[in-house]
Parts: C-alpha cells; sequence; structure tokens
C-alpha cells in the first residue's frame, strides 16, 4: 500500500476544517467531513477494500456510488454491525469502525486466495458437477466448507437495537433524481403549481454535476436550480432517500436514512425508515452508470471506472494517480480523461474506434492528453495494485505502459431498474449501445441520461419537459421555465466493446460474483441460451449490486457468442439498493408488531392475579393465581368452583352485533338454521350459521330485547368473519330487508356468572330485580338498571350449569364485576379463566370455535343436525344435501374416555379402530381434552368416521410427535347431566 | 400497490379492504336455485386475464360492499359502485 | 352511580417526553364527558328518520360523506348509506330519541362506552399522523372539519381534522390501550405532553 498523500490541498466538496476520525480493522485513520467511507480510505492511500468473493483476488474500488461491487464493509460494532455496505455509499462520520470482508486471516494475507489457484476446478456451476454419482452424498459433507468459503460478511447475531419506522406520503409530482434532469424536472412541475416530491439517494443533490469540480461555472446552474427548489412552497427536496422500487398505482417505497451516524433511539430517532409514497405522477431521472471494460485482470486494485476516477478527484480530492491509462469506446471517455488530465495526471487514452470527430482530438490535444486509436486493452498488470496497462494496437501489437491508475469506459447504461419488474420491458437502442425504458403508461416519465440522453442541454430540456408534462397530467397548467443557454450540449457516439483478444488471466464480466468471461463460455457452451438462465447459472448479477455494472456486459458476451445482436436483459427487482431487515419491519416490532385487544376489565384482571394468555388479538385471562401457579393446577380448581359454588368469567370479547329492523326475524331465519322469527321478547336462542357450502360459519346465542331490537353474539374469533357475512346479505343479496346491523363488541363488557350458587349470586348483587326461574327461565332475558347503570342480563349456559351472562357499558364494566364480587362474597364466588372457562364446556359437550368448528365441517358432522328447520330456507340449505356432506362414513363428533388411568389424552391425536395399523390418517382426531372434575378422569371431543354409530367401541389415540399411543372409548360428547338438570334449576 | 377509489371515502389503498370474490355470479334468490345452481355460484366462476368484476369491503373505512371492476393484468381499477346501488338498480 | 373506568387512566399517568431535540412539539390529550351513538335507517327510510329524528330534536343528518355537520353542541357525521355517528356533551336528547323513534323509520344504538377520543395537537401533527395514517392530510385535501374513516396500526378509526393543527381520533375502547402504545411511541423524537380534556362541548 502506497503511503503517498493522495489528498488534493484544495478543492472538493469537503469541509477540510472539520475532521472525521475513524477506524478500519481497528486502525485510526482520519478523513474530512464530506468523505464516504472510501474516499477516506482512498485519500489514507489504502486501496486494498477486499477479497472477491469465490477467488478471493485482492480487489480496490471499481466505482464512487450506487454501482460499487468490489468494497464492501463491516460497520458498526456488536449488534449494530452491518456487513456488505459499499464503501462508496458510508457516509463517513466520528468514530465509525470498519472493516474489510473476505479475508482470513486478513484482507491483505488471505489463505483462501488458494481459490484462485484452483479456478479451473470453481468455474460456473461446478457444485451441480462435482458432487454427482458415488460421491452423491458427499454434498452434505462438503458443503459445511463449501457454505463457511461463501459469502462476504457476517451477520451479527444480537437483536438490531436500532429504531426503524414507516411513514406515508402523498404529492401530484414525484421525480426521482436530483442529477440535471431531475432539478429541471422539479422546478418546472412545482412552478406549474404541483406538489413536488424531489428525491435524491446522495447526501447532495446534483447528480453527474457533482463530479464536476465545484469551482467551475456549471456549479452556478447547480445552486441556481436547488434556490429556485428551496423557494417553492410546495416542493420538497429530500437527499438521502433512495427510490427502492415502483409498485402498481403509482406508488413508490422511498428508503430515507439519518445524517447521524448513531440516531437518538433512546428519543425514538430512527436509523432507516421506509416511506410509502402515492404520486400522481413520476419523473424518472435516475441517471445511467459506466461500464466497465472486460479485459484480463480488469478487477486488479487501481483499475477503475473512468466517472469514478473523476468523481474522486473533482468531488472528494483525492488523486488516484500521476499515471493515468484510460481505455474507452465512446466519447464521454475523452471527457473524463481531459479532466483528469487538467487535473496534473500524465494521461495515455486507448480508443477502442479507428476514428473520432476532430472536436474530440482537438479537446484531447489541448489537455494535454496522449492518444491511440484503433486500440483494445487487453490486460491488467500487477496483483496488488496496478502498475502496468497492456493493449493491443491496430497492427496486432501489444505495447505495455506503465501506470499507477487504469480507467475504463465501456459506454453507459441507463438505470431503467425501478418500474421494470412491472412489465414495461426495456429496449435496446444501438446508437447509445444501452437499454432505455419502455413505452412508460400514463403518468410516468422519463428524462435525461436515464432516457439516453446524456448531454447536459438534453437533459435538462428533457426534464422541463416532463415536469410539465407530470404537472399538466396531475391538473397543474404548464409556467414555461427560461431555457438555460450555456449549457453545454455535447453529443455522445458510442462503439460497442469489442472482445480484445484473450490473455492470460480472467477477463471479469462481474466482480462480486466473481464470473469470468470463461463462466459465460462455459454456459454458453452447455445451452444456456436464456439470458435468465445465464444469470442463474453463472451468477452474474446475482449479488447484492444486482448487476449494475455487470449485466449489460454479460448478456452482450452471450450475445457476441450466439452470433446475435445484443437487446435482452434479466427482470431488475426492488430493492434498487440493498437494505436493512429492519426498515421494512418498521416499527412493527416487540409489542408493536400487531395491535392487542383488551377486555374493558383488563385492568382488574391485571391488578388481581391473572395470568394471561392470547386467543388471537385478545388478551385473556388464562387463569387466576388465586387458583394455583401453574396452569396445570389453576384451571381445576376454577372448575371446581364453577361445578360446585360460582364463578364469574370475562367474556368480552364474544363477538357482539345489535340488530334492529322490522324484518330481523325474517333476517335470521335466512341467516341460521333454527327458526328466529317466532322468538318471544324476554327470549334468547342457540343458533348455528351456514357458509353457501354448508360448512358451519359459526354459532352463537340471539336474543330479542325489544320487538325490534336484537342482541347476537358470536365466537371471538369469527366476530369480524359474521359481520362481514350480515353486511354482504343486506348489501348485496336483500337489500329490501329492514334491517339494521351495528357492532357493539366495544360498547359492552361481558361477564359469565355460573355455578348452582349463580343465580344466588345475583340476587345478592341485584337486589330489587327478580331474577328468579318465573322472572328469567332458562334462555330468557332481561333488561334492568342497576344504580343507574344499564344491564342485560341472559340466562345461558356454556359450561351446563345454571349460569348468566351479564352486559354491561364498558366504562362501568369493572364497577359491575367490582360490585357482583364484593355482593357475592359470601357464596365464595371467584373469578375463572379462559382454561377453565374452555374446558368446562368439554364436559357438557359444547362445540367451540377454533377447535370443533374447523370450517370445512358440517351442522350433521357436529352432531347439530337436529337444529336444522324444515319449515324455512336458510343459507347452506341446498348444498347442505350433497351425498357427500350426507354420508355416514364421515368424521363427526363423539365424546372419548381415556382408558388408560396413568396417561393422558392431547389435542390433535389420531384416532385409529383397534387392530388398525397405526400408520396415515386414521379414522378421526382429537380436537379439545380436559381432565373432567366431575369424571375424575380425562376426557375430549374429538371427530371420528361414523361417530356415535360406534359409541362403546374401545379406539386407539395415536400421537406420533412423542410415541404414545393410548386406549379411549367412544362416549357420547354430552358427559355430564344429558337432561339438563343443572341448567333448568 | 394497489388502490381503490371507494365512492363515499376516496381513494384508499387495498389493505383498507376486504376482498369478497366473484361479482359476475348472481346469487339464486333466497329459497330458491337447484343444487346445481348453488353449486354453480359457490364454485364455478372465470379467472380472466383483463377486466374482472368482484366484491371488495371497505372494512377500515365505511364498511360499505363496493362492486369493483379491476384489470387483473395490470391491477388497475376500471370502475367502482357501490353494491347496493347497483343491486338496487336491478 | 357506580364509578366509570377509563381503559388509559393508567397510560396517561406516565407524563410526557421530551424529543430529540429537547421540545415537545406534541400534545396528546384524552377527551372525556360526552356521549356518542350511532343513528341509522333501514334501506329506503334514510329520508323518514331524517324528518323523524329531527322533530324529536336531533340534529340535521348531513348528506356529505367527507365533513361533520355542527349544530350547537352537537357533531354529526355520516359514516356510509343510511348510518350516521352522533357526538354531544349530554345524552338526554339521544334517549330521547332512542326511546321514541318510530321503529319502522330507524333505530339509535348507544356507543358512548365502544369508543375512546384523542386529540392531537401541535405544529408537527400531520407529519407525526403520517407515521401511520395512510391518508393524505394536506390542508388542500383534508381540510378543518373533514373526517376519514381510516385503519391505524391494523385498527379502525376516524380521524377528523378539528383546527390548523389539531385532529380528532376516534379509536373502538378493546384497541385504545395498543393505539396509545403506538401514538406515544411515534411520537418519542417529537417530544409531547398527555393530558385529559373533560370539558364537555368538544
Amino acid at each position: 500500500m502506497s503511503r503517498r498523500p493522495h489528498r488534493a490541498p484544495a478543492g472538493g466538496r469537503i469541509d477540510r476544517s472539520r475532521i472525521v476520525t475513524f477506524t478500519l480493522e481497528g486502525r485510526p485513520l482520519a478523513g474530512v467531513a464530506g468523505d464516504t467511507l472510501a474516499s477516506a480510505l482512498l485519500a489514507n492511500g489504502i486501496s486494498l477494500v477486499g477479497r472477491s468473493f469465490k477467488y478471493h483476488r485482492p480487489r480496490g474500488f471499481l466505482g464512487a456510488g450506487v454501482e460499487e461491487p468490489n468494497g464492501l464493509f463491516t460497520v458498526g460494532r456488536g449488534a449494530r454491525a452491518t456487513p456488505n455496505l459499499p464503501g462508496t455509499l458510508v457516509e463517513l462520520h466520528e468514530g465509525l469502525a470498519a472493516s474489510r470482508q473476505n479475508g482470513t486471516p486478513s484482507v491483505g494475507f488471505d489463505l483462501m486466495a488458494v481459490n484462485d489457484l484452483l479456478s479451473p476446478l470453481l468455474g460456473a456451476g461446478f457444485y451441480y458437477k462435482t458432487f454427482m454419482g458415488p460421491l452423491r452424498g458427499s454434498w452434505m459433507f462438503y458443503e459445511r466448507f463449501i457454505r463457511r468459503a461463501a459469502g462476504l460478511g457476517v451477520a451479527p447475531s444480537g437483536p438490531d437495537p436500532d429504531r426503524y419506522e414507516t411513514r406515508h406520503a402523498f404529492a401530484d409530482v414525484l421525480v426521482v433524481g436530483a442529477g440535471p434532469a431531475g432539478l429541471a424536472a422539479a422546478r418546472a412541475a412545482g412552478e406549474a403549481g404541483a406538489r413536488v416530491v424531489l428525491v435524491e439517494q446522495d447526501t447532495l443533490a446534483g447528480g453527474g454535476l457533482l463530479a464536476l469540480s465545484p469551482e467551475q461555472p456549471l456549479e452556478r446552474w447547480r445552486e441556481d436550480a436547488l434556490r429556485a427548489l428551496a423557494d417553492l412552497p410546495e416542493v420538497q427536496v429530500l437527499t438521502r432517500t433512495t427510490a427502492l422500487g415502483l409498485y402498481d398505482g403509482n406508488t413508490v417505497a422511498l428508503l430515507g436514512r439519518s445524517a447521524h451516524g448513531e440516531p437518538d433511539a433512546a428519543h425514538g430517532e430512527a436509523r432507516e425508515w421506509i416511506t410509502t409514497l402515492r404520486a400522481r405522477a413520476i419523473v424518472f431521472a435516475t441517471g445511467a452508470i459506466e461500464r466497465p471494460l472486460v479485459f484480463a485482470d480488469n478487477d486488479r486494485p487501481g483499475v477503475m471506472l473512468a466517472s469514478a476516477a473523476q468523481a474522486y478527484r473533482n468531488r472528494w480530492a483525492v488523486s488516484l494517480g500521476e499515471r493515468v491509462v484510460l481505455g474507452t469506446n465512446n466519447d464521454s471517455g475523452w471527457m473524463t480523461a481531459a479532466e483528469l488530465a487538467r487535473g496534473g495526471a500524465e494521461l495515455t487514452l486507448i480508443e477502442q474506434r479507428a476514428a473520432v470527430t476532430p472536436a474530440l482530438r482537438a479537446m484531447a490535444e489541448e489537455a494535454g492528453v496522449r492518444v491511440h486509436t484503433g486500440g483494445l486493452i487487453t490486460r491488467a498488470i500487477g496483483s496488488r495494485a496496478v502498475r502496468a496497462a497492456q493493449f493491443s494496437t491496430g497492427s496486432g501489437r501489444d505495447v505495455t505502459l506503465p501506470c499507477d491508475l487504469l480507467c475504463m469506459s465501456g459506454g453507459w447504461s441507463c438505470s431503467v431498474h425501478l418500474g421494470s419488474h412491472t412489465g414495461i420491458k426495456p429496449v435496446y437502442r444501438a446508437d447509445i449501445d444501452s437499454m432505455v425504458p419502455g413505452s412508460l403508461p400514463e403518468g410516468q416519465f422519463a428524462a435525461g441520461a436515464a432516457n439516453g440522453t446524456f448531454s447536459l442541454a438534453g437533459a435538462v430540456r428533457e426534464g422541463v419537459a416532463a415536469g410539465q408534462a407530470a404537472a399538466r397530467h396531475t391538473g397543474f397548467g404548464g409556467a414555461r421555465v427560461q431555457a438555460d443557454a450555456e449549457l453545454p450540449d455535447t453529443p455522445y457516439t458510442v462503439q460497442p466493446a469489442v472482445l480484445p483478444p484473450p490473455r492470460r488471466g480472467k477477463a471479469f464480466a462481474d466482480f462480486q460474483s466473481d464470473v469470468s468471461t470463461h463462466d459465460v463460455q462455459i454456459a454458453h457452451e452447455e445451452g444456456f441460451v436464456a439470458v435468465e438462465h445465464l444469470k442463474r447459472y453463472t451468477a452474474l448479477g446475482m449479488a447484492t449490486d444486482q448487476g449494475k455494472t455487470s449485466n449489460l456486459n454479460g448478456m452482450a458476451l452471450m450475445a457476441a457468442m450466439r452470433g446475435q445482436s445484443p437487446g435482452g436483459t434479466t427482470t431488475f427487482r426492488p430493492p434498487w439498493v440493498p437494505m436493512s431487515i429492519g426498515a421494512l419491519a418498521g416499527r412493527s416490532t416487540g409489542q408493536h408488531f400487531r395491535p392487542a385487544r383488551r377486555s374493558p376489565l383488563h385492568d382488574w384482571h391485571v391488578a388481581n392475579g391473572a395470568v394471561f394468555t392470547e386467543a388471537g388479538p385478545w388478551l385473556r385471562p388464562w387463569y387466576y393465581r388465586w387458583a394455583g401457579d401453574s396452569p396445570e393446577s389453576a384451571y381445576l380448581a376454577e372448575m371446581h368452583l364453577v361445578r360446585e359454588t360460582v364463578g364469574i368469567s370475562d367474556i368480552s370479547s364474544l363477538g357482539k352485533i345489535e340488530l334492529h329492523g322490522p324484518d330481523v326475524g325474517e333476517f335470521l331465519d335466512r341467516v341460521y338454521v333454527n327458526v328466529f322469527s317466532s322468538l318471544a321478547v324476554g327470549k334468547a336462542r342457540y343458533g348455528v350459521m351456514l357458509n353457501d357450502d354448508a360448512t358451519v360459519l359459526d354459532d352463537g346465542t340471539c336474543a330479542r330485547l325489544a320487538d325490534t331490537r336484537w342482541f347476537l353474539t358470536t365466537t371471538t374469533a369469527q366476530a369480524g368473519e359474521v359481520m362481514s357475512h350480515l353486511e354482504f346479505l343486506l348489501q348485496t343479496a336483500w337489500t329490501d330487508l329492514r334491517v339494521q346491523a351495528v357492532s357493539v363488541t366495544d360498547q359492552y363488557a361481558g361477564m359469565s356468572v355460573a355455578g348452582p350458587h349463580s343465580r344466588k349470586a345475583l340476587e345478592l348483587a341485584l337486589p330489587g330485580h327478580d331474577v328468579s326461574d318465573a322472572a328469567l327461565p332458562h334462555m330468557g332475558c332481561l333488561e334492568i338498571t342497576h344504580e343507574g347503570v344499564a344491564l342485560k342480563v341472559l340466562r345461558l349456559s356454556f359450561s351446563g350449569e345454571l349460569a348468566f351472562e351479564v352486559y354491561a357499558p364498558a366504562d362501568r364494566g369493572i364497577a359491575v364485576w367490582e360490585h357482583i364480587l364484593r355482593a357475592a362474597a359470601p357464596l365464595g364466588i371467584r373469578p375463572y379463566g379462559l382454561e377453565a372457562l374452555a374446558s368446562l364446556r368439554i364436559e357438557k359437550g359444547h362445540v367451540a370455535g377454533s377447535m370443533e368448528l374447523d370450517h370445512r365441517n358440517t351442522l350433521d358432522d357436529l352432531g347439530l343436525g337436529r337444529m336444522a328447520s324444515t319449515r324455512k330456507a336458510f343459507i347452506g340449505q341446498e348444498l347442505r344435501q350433497r351425498p357427500g356432506l350426507q354420508a355416514p362414513q364421515r368424521w363427526s363428533l363423539v365424546g372419548l374416555e381415556c382408558l388408560d388411568p396413568d396417561k393422558t389424552l392431547r389435542g390433535g391425536a389420531i384416532l385409529f379402530a383397534a387392530g388398525d395399523e397405526i400408520a396415515g390418517h386414521g379414522r378421526g382426531h382429537i380436537t379439545s381434552v380436559t381432565w373432567s372434575v366431575v369424571l375424575g378422569k380425562t376426557i375430549a371431543l374429538g371427530l371420528y368416521r361414523g361417530g356415535l354409530a360406534h359409541a362403546g367401541e374401545e379406539i386407539i389415540c395415536a400421537y406420533p410427535l412423542k410415541g404414545e399411543q393410548v386406549r379411549a372409548r367412544i362416549v357420547s360428547p354430552v358427559f355430564i347431566d344429558p337432561e339438563g338438570e343443572r341448567l333448568h334449576a | 400497490m394497489l388502490i381503490i377509489p371507494c365512492p363515499d371515502c376516496g381513494a384508499r389503498d387495498y389493505t383498507e379492504f376486504r376482498y369478497g370474490g366473484d361479482a359476475n355470479r348472481s346469487r339464486p334468490a333466497h329459497g330458491g336455485g337447484s343444487r346445481e345452481d348453488w353449486h354453480d355460484h359457490v364454485f364455478v366462476f372465470d379467472n380472466p386475464k383483463g377486466p374482472h368484476r368482484e366484491y371488495w369491503q371497505h372494512v377500515l373505512g365505511c364498511r360499505e360492499w363496493l362492486l369493483v371492476e379491476r384489470d387483473t393484468a395490470s391491477n388497475t381499477v376500471i370502475a367502482v359502485h357501490r353494491a347496493r346501488d347497483r343491486e338496487m338498480a336491478r | 352511580m357506580p364509578e366509570a373506568h377509563p381503559v388509559l387512566a393508567r397510560h396517561l399517568q406516565a407524563g410526557g417526553r421530551d424529543g430529540v431535540d429537547g421540545t415537545r412539539a406534541l400534545t396528546l390529550h384524552e377527551l372525556r364527558g360526552w356521549h356518542l351513538c350511532q343513528i341509522s335507517a333501514f334501506a329506503g327510510t334514510d329520508d323518514a328518520l331524517r324528518l323523524h329524528s329531527r322533530a324529536l330534536g336531533a340534529p340535521e343528518l348531513p348528506r356529505d360523506s367527507r365533513r361533520v355537520a355542527a349544530e350547537g353542541d352537537a357533531r354529526v357525521c355520516r359514516l356510509g348509506a343510511g348510518r350516521y355517528l352522533w357526538t354531544a356533551p349530554a345524552d338526554a336528547v339521544m334517549q330521547r330519541v332512542a326511546r321514541e323513534l318510530d321503529p319502522a323509520a330507524g333505530s339509535l344504538t348507544p356507543l358512548s362506552a365502544a369508543r375512546v377520543r384523542f386529540m392531537v395537537e401541535g405544529p408537527a401533527a400531520a407529519q407525526f399522523l403520517q407515521r401511520g395514517i395512510a391518508l393524505d392530510l394536506h390542508p388542500a385535501v383534508f381540510a378543518v372539519g373533514h373526517f376519514a374513516q381510516t385503519g391505524l396500526h391494523h385498527v379502525p378509526v376516524l380521524l377528523e381534522r378539528r383546527g390548523e393543527a389539531r385532529y380528532e381520533l376516534q379509536v373502538p375502547t378493546t384497541w385504545a390501550v395498543s393505539v396509545w402504545e403506538w401514538l406515544t411511541d411515534a411520537a418519542l423524537p417529537f417530544g409531547y405532553d398527555i393530558g385529559v380534556d373533560t370539558a364537555p362541548g368538544l
């Protein structure tokens, strides 16, 4: 590594007065404000920046921006360490810690460089061909070593400590790219009155103008443009904002990043954020990327894109070479050569074309550039740093030129990536040897280098036109912008790059994936003719740089081998640049992953020893600590409580819908399988709803509180489904029915008071109200006002015990709950949770959502066939009659008693008849299990082929995951109180 | 991202809506329709490339059911009506 | 009358936080002291509902689905076909309408306990809300008096622009704590004050 100072004493867009210290593998270094990690390293004379992916060849920076394939770094420490960041995109900040990648033990001395010697064995697709035949099983042995050798950086193992966000934004016109075309477009659209957002991935606006020295006259144009934009109140310029991809509806995903090296996470400052921006019109001013030339050892440190060398010189005042050789096939290479020569370098230009315009020759001569036309660079000489360039002249003789910088300008590829995955294929333009955007849909426009227009005057002209067109598209008539007369309008001509005669050494088409011309040759010889296959077989374009400097060269090589003209390309897909996974997650991590839904009684449960579980989005008390310390013991104590005295449980999560109107009875008759129109006021009924295909949608109860006012409950899980179902029917199928459905799940807290003493408990809690068997019979309902609070009391039971459901307005829920607990305290009332609630009903044989109701089974499968009315039509009625749904061999509801006292049954266990081979799908499965406090044994509900026709039979419950087989007997699912005496007490 | 212009609420991201299936089939009248009619209504529908009439409910908005004509190839909305208006107009 | 228990009681005690630059650019208040109901028509009875409810003292039901109508202390907005949300500081008229409305013309559903209402205020209010609300809040598009039913953090909410830099959010009660946690988390960089506003008539 040369220690010669590389920073010019003056010039550049940097602030030499602000020193920024950083480390490289622990070694302290210094840069200045405005540096990237790349420019700072180059200024410090460090040009070896990594080892290549497969062959571990020493590499230097190829570019200066987003196209960089070689210089990937791990930046940050500990859990913040982020691998594979291009050093050209890392803003230098105080204390930055960076390491180079892929060298063992170090990039400077890498043992894995042996791979370069083994390269004949490691060509494209080697792993498909090597581990075949008798060695097939050995792939798993070798894979471990290959995997360790593969990849570039190492991901950190700790959780990401940074914060990320997502945001939403809207604009009339989005302009992507703040180069000359983008600046002109934003200004034109803004002056026409449109709301404009201009995004630029760089830290500064200006695009290609930033590679020109700030001292030269075009800087004025840039500053004027920015000032004009700042004066327009409806124009926003966002730097450090990268457009990741274009989506339907003119939606663009933008990645914004913090300007601070260490964002203030304690105050919620995000490191990165994704903004979903919905624009009514978009202007793509995304510029173009220079192509490298393909010649032997074109990957050596010191071999660089010409435009990058110019940017390092003019933007960061880093001079990379005193003796420069520049190879080119296009006019822009001449411009760069002249720039570098004027900056003091000794410049030799090797031009592929035999003849160029006199204007170019004159410019080169004036700048002091030595020119060879009709020449092709054939090889870079040097291993850790280039020290000479070899080129073949028109006469076929190879010339060697000593140099310390070898620049390549193989033409420019327009950046058409953002929308190419939406189906608009780019098209090839022979006059610029590049792909340009295909015909864009309405509301989308392209301008400048992205559109194949490389002159500054042309870019600005197109930008103005596009900006005005975009503004017009969104309804803002154009204000005329003064055309700038003094902008250079240099022509651009190019001759497609010719592959030089081969020399010893690898000629790379894709630097990051280590794909050489030899690999492309192998793919061609093996018959891969489609560009998508070339990509996947060789890995060309598949690395983190996504082929920005390799795609078109690869395609051109393949086309040449096949004797075709170039023109195909693979489909680029978002994101445009690599991005943190955290940014995709945004704020939705941890407790914000999804919202939680809480009962109005939640705070009471928290304060009174509830242990919670999740039921969908709901937080529900699972059990209470008064009952025990573990779920296994607690739920049994709670079940005993309900079976023997009285308990109270929070059922607020049930869906609750108020139905109003003269036609509700008719509506319910159509929706439920059983009759509701005949239900009297003050009565409730259990109902089941089917889908059109006759599978069970939901079960619940519906109470008639007044002539035209009903109160319907659903299962917790299906509340949303049922509401949408009812709304669908009322709005599309039966629009004449006078029914209004209103969700009141949030309006009421619901509590179940259950047990043999539940009526006594209510009598104590509601003195002065008649809740006797006569006033409130089984399945009756009452509305009462107690101490000013309106309550609904329904006599329903899920558990099989005498039970009541009390609904109070949510804001009085805790007050009512506490009141009941206090009033009924002499009875020993206590709260019970979801585990006990769900287990008690098993003893009673009640089917429950998400266990027995699995969206596939029917009314008859669940033993509820007798509920179906024969007097009126209901949804699902016709398809219920399909022979397949009536077949006796369907799996239908059974009860199961465990016969092995020292074993337990498990939910999901597969059921087999005695004598069956224990394999395959069996004859059914267990849907719910509990210890029965009444029977003193484990019981279950399940679905079994042929159902209760097999009552009394002994079967096997197999749980293969734990290798268990348990004997059980098929019994009625109603394990207790089949006559319902407890219910009717 | 698919943007659906709700007649009452304006243009919204499709994530505010819930897809409700094919709207080209006419639902047999309640209590009517043979088993074949219902079978065809529930299980048989086309999957065209191009304009497609479908139901969407604006669940995070006004909760209206909408009849949307969407081009399945370009994923753009061609026309939107309130489902109830179309039904009543029939 | 048993005590009301606001679901945010515990959370509002936490106090505000300074933002990244040491200031507080937002205030987040819970509003209390109001009543809410949905008044609805049936298919074809929208006009009848208007007449009958007006006669009982209810405010005029708006036809506009974008703007809130204010009449004295009461505010009404149209949620959808035949559905209206009515807010007022007292519920005497609501109760009268509930009792006396012709059941063939429409219905009234009390929802006072079903919602929690927040006011978000401050120069950064719109910018802050755009962290989670996927609506264009530009004043030319969403002016004072406009409202929208939309989603925030997957929860259905109603957003109304009450002033230049003042927005009201109505959130279903069972989701309110989650939404509050989201709001205060998103407000961290801005800095915020929190409080409770019990003055009725808002």
